[in-house]
């Protein structure tokens, strides 16, 4: 399964661990997991520290660079 | 003489017609066919007062035997009917019965549960049994509108939908396990139309992010087509 977010995650520094579930490359103990194709989970070592509703590619790079998980922060 | 191995004759065809319908069981739609048992009492009746009445006059061709002929075959198609939708239930039930076979786990939710995600949805929630209606009023709307997107689950009380874009708990979109503290299978569906969803199985805390099997998948759809739905469906290769 995949959607243009999971596309753009496996092209910028995360690997598909499972259906719905990636990992971050460079720190692997991040997470992202989506909860449905729009809502997205982040986990630090099986903690969620942050979540958002996402319906623009955009959005999705705003959310990785508040975490500072991406190489455009 | 040969009037009454007629009437014999007739008398014997009318006696086969209750003891097994004529004609194949086939599966229609439920909705199709709605016969009430007394309009076949009602031409039966007919038959047995047009038949006696055929023994008094003593004639072999008459109109009233032609009557008695139409009425038989009346009847004839209408106990074929009855079978019909006997059958059709039977289907029904033969359908529910494979759904229920194939969802055999009822699984907690593959990701914890934070603040206001476990809270039954009450207003804008919607359950169906198997083989029960459609929902009602669902908001219709092209697939991967995010603003029309459904989102659903199955448990043990059947189908539940409701818009993800619902308020609830402090949060502004729903989640799955705001449909269900356990389920056994989840995802996204839009509704096409009021008789046309498409559905994946986008759900993290019970369907592909949760190892739904794709005999739970396949349960699944068979449980929306069983609601009366066409099904379109995405991909989902467990």
């Amino acid at each position: 399964m995949e959607n243009h977010f999971s596309k753009y995650l496996k092209q910028n520094g995360w690997r598909e661990l499972s259906m719905m579930t990636f990992q971050n490359i460079e720190s692997p103990c991040f997470e992202i997991f989506f909860d449905t194709s729009n809502q997205i989970e982040l986990y630090s070592n099986n903690e969620r520290v942050d979540e958002a509703y996402i319906i623009t590619e955009p959005e999705l790079i705003e959310f990785l660079i508040r975490n500072n998980l991406s190489d455009l922060a | 003489m040969r009037s009454l191995i007629q009437i014999l004759f007739l008398f014997l065809a009318w006696c086969n017609l209750s003891a097994a319908p004529v004609l194949p069981n086939v599966a229609l739609p439920s909705y199709a066919i709605s016969i009430s048992n007394a309009e076949n009492l009602n031409q039966e009746s007919k038959i047995k007062t047009g038949v006696l009445n055929y023994a008094k006059s003593d004639i072999s061709k008459n109109s009233l035997s032609q009557k008695v002929v139409f009425g038989e075959s009346s009847v004839l198609e209408n106990r074929a009917r009855e079978a019909n939708v006997r059958v059709v239930q039977g289907a029904g039930s033969s359908l529910i019965a494979s759904i229920k076979s194939r969802l055999t786990l009822l699984k907690n939710p593959a990701r914890p549960i934070l603040s206001g995600e476990g809270i039954p949805l009450i207003n804008g929630k919607q359950t169906r049994v198997f083989g029960g209606s459609k929902f009602d009023n669902v908001v219709t709307g092209s697939y991967g509108d995010a603003s029309k997107k459904y989102i659903w689950t199955i448990d043990d009380n059947g189908v539940n939908v409701g818009l993800e874009q619902t308020p609830i708990g402090g949060n502004s979109v729903i989640k799955h396990t705001n449909l269900s503290s356990q389920a056994y299978s989840g995802g996204e569906v839009w509704f096409i139309t009021q008789n046309k969803v498409h559905v994946n199985a986008w759900s993290g805390r019970f369907g592909a992010g949760a190892n739904m099997t794709k005999a739970e998948w396949e349960a699944s759809i068979d449980a929306f087509k069983s609601n009366g739905y066409e099904v379109i469906v995405e991909p989902y290769n467990p």
